[in-house]
């Protein structure tokens, strides 16, 4: 079909996402336990509105990944589930693909995919294969497209017997990858991925990041995805929009976010005799694992890494040394600790 | 038009195979259903034969009423009834959400995933029943089969209309006004008068209404009783039906506004 340039022609000219003070409030209500406090709030309820979004606004270009993160509540899946048409915001503006998902349902979710890491879209009972089948008459997919995308994503997955075998008797990882594939085998623009490698080992968790960022080099694939593993943020995620209390407390790339926080580099370094530490404001030591083996954080922006290895060696004898960059977790909790 | 056709028949073949994944369960619980229905009809012989029968009506007529009612919940059973504890389950697990992603009337996803084989029982036991009593009542021109047939549909479109409304009950209740835990703890009291959780006392309770419509209307054209404003019975039923979409729809919405 010839869906797919007009797609990209569009693609060009709009951004793929765009999110304008968008706010949403859950109307619950409080709720006791047991029976006769069930049967009270049946007739009279108190209300509570929870503030999931509390206008928030970014934009998003065809062919970006992007990683939402932020701690649990923070209101990414309501996020997700806005922009792909499951809810109606309580208010603001909300386009993508140059449509407003939650009005047109069905002719805008021909355009997307989507994999939530906690829900299964494929039949229990049945090999994935079976699924996929059902996928192409719901998306109305041609033989051809099918073929190829299926027989693509099988290999880049490496999953050509599991998709035969009933899904109920897949390990955990072997059955995301398959619902990659049943996510996808409609050639969607903008993918949402919810938590999508939770509870996966590192070897799922590798081929799957591995698959997106293929597919969205090779097709332009838009990427959307939450997650609680940084991993994939540093590997999949050219930007990071951080979300907290149902607001965007940080929208730009993780070395920027290292930039901003002025994250040192930690140093380790072992010595032939105990350490003497070189007195500078800019080096603390984060970790002493013996009197001849320290690490330090360096602030590199007071101190060039190149002038705390001539401090150091001034009266050490150094045995072995390495260098790296913070740890990706001590940079979230950070931001996680701001907001 | 015919890619949804296509669709509902994709995820009926699938909801099959589903059930011949456990090949004796499909057996098994579909025959258990044909035995339970019969079981009720051979009981209505048994009463009709060692009482005075009912008044007014002839052991066959009865058995016509009664199967044409069987024949109706089989159909509907097997064919959409499931729309219920489908829609329960899926907005119970949070699943609705994967069926609003596809680019496919939610409602008709949720009557085809709910098809049903265990009833498919059922609706061979009305056949054999109804079969057996228009055989002693017989026989019957094209046109009373005809009439007879167009009745059976206006039953099955009330049944569906049920169904639908149910399925919208769920979305709400389950949902917005988690009816369900209230209902959790009255059935939880129900264990103990055990009456409230009788078959019996359910069926009467839920079908009192609509099996008026449902069985009586067809039967009674083939035992020559007069069926007065066919035409209006049907444009009732059509009403009603459009009625329970609306209700259904206007469910979904508020779904979607209030959160999943
Ligand atoms: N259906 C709902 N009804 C009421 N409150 C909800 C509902 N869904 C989510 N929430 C609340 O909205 C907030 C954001 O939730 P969510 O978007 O799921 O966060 P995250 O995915 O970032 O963990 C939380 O406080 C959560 O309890
Ligand atoms: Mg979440």
């Amino acid at each position: 079909m010839n869906q797919k340039e007009g797609r990209s022609e569009q693609h060009s000219i709009l951004p793929a996402v765009s999110v304008k003070n968008l706010k949403k409030t859950y109307l619950t209500h409080k709720r006791g336990e047991g029976l006769l406090q069930s049967l009270k709030s049946f007739v009279w309820r108190e209300h509570l509105e929870i503030h999931a979004l509390r206008g928030i606004n970014f934009s998003i270009q065809a062919g970006e990944i992007i990683g939402f993160i932020g701690p649990n509540g923070a209101g990414k899946s309501t996020c997700l589930k806005i922009l792909s048409g499951i809810l109606h915001p309580t208010s603001g503006d909300v386009t993508v693909l140059g449509y407003v998902p939650w009005k047109s349902r069905i002719s805008y979710v021909g355009h997307i995919g989507a994999v939530f890491g906690q829900k299964s879209q494929l039949w229990w009972d049945l090999p994935p294969i079976d699924s996929f089948r059902l996928m192409k008459s719901i998306y109305s997919i041609p033989d051809a497209q099918y073929e190829k995308n299926l027989r693509e994503m099988v290999r880049l997955l490496e999953v050509p017997e599991v998709i035969h075998r009933p899904t109920r008797s897949l390990s955990l990882g072997e059955r995301m990858k398959c619902e990659f594939i049943n996510a996808m085998l409609h050639n969607p623009a903008v993918v949402f991925l919810d938590e999508p490698t939770i509870g996966l080992d590192v070897f799922a968790k590798e081929t799957i990041r591995e698959f997106i960022l293929r597919w969205n080099r090779l097709r332009g694939t838009t990427f959307i995805l939450t997650t609680h593993d940084l991993q994939d943020i540093e590997t999949l995620a050219q930007r990071i929009i951080v979300i907290d209390h149902g607001r965007i407390v940080f929208d730009n790339s993780l070395s920027a976010l290292k930039a901003r926080l002025g994250g040192g580099k930690h140093v380790r370094i072992r010595c032939k005799r105990p350490i003497i530490t070189p007195r500078s404001r800019a080096v603390t030591i984060k970790n002493l694992i013996s009197r001849e083996e320290k690490e330090f954080i360096v602030d590199t922006q007071r101190l060039g890494i190149g002038e705390f290895i001539k401090l150091i060696g001034r009266g050490n004898q150094i045995l072995d040394m390495s260098i790296e960059e913070p740890p990706i977790q001590e940079i979230i909790k950070k931001v996680y600790k701001r907001a | 038009m015919t890619s949804a056709f296509i669709v509902h028949i994709e995820a009926v073949k699938r909801m099959i195979a589903s059930r011949l994944a456990f090949r004796t369960d499909l057996l098994l619980s579909a025959a258990t259903m044909a035995i339970n229905e019969s079981l009720v009809v051979i009981f209505t012989i048994i009463i009709y034969t060692a009482s005075e029968g009912f008044p007014g009506w002839s052991l066959p007529a009865a058995l016509l009423l009664q199967g044409t009612f069987i024949l109706v919940h089989g159909i509907g059973g097997t064919g959409f009834m499931g729309v219920i504890w489908n829609t329960v389950r899926k907005v119970e697990a949070g699943e609705l959400d994967l069926v609003l992603l596809q680019p496919r009337s939610t409602l008709q996803m949720l009557i085809a995933t709910g098809f049903d084989t265990e009833d498919i029982g059922r609706a061979l036991a009305g056949i054999a029943t109804v079969t057996y009593a228009t055989a002693q009542l017989g026989p019957f021109g094209a046109w009373a089969w005809i009439r007879y047939a167009l009745l059976l549909l206006v039953g099955l479109a009330v049944l569906l209309s049920l169904g639908i409304i149910c399925s919208g009950l769920a979305i709400r209740f389950v949902k917005t006004w988690r009816m369900y835990e209230v209902l959790d703890a009255l059935y939880m009291l129900g264990e103990y008068p055990a009456t409230l959780q009788q078959p019996t006392v359910r069926i009467v309770l839920s079908f009192a209404i609509p099996i008026i419509t449902i069985a009586y209307l067809p039967a009674s054209v083939l035992l020559q009783m007069t069926v007065p404003h066919i035409g209006w019975i049907i444009a009732a039923t059509a009403v009603f039906t459009l009625l329970s979409y609306g209700f259904w729809h206007s469910s979904i919405k508020a779904y979607a506004s209030a959160g999943g």
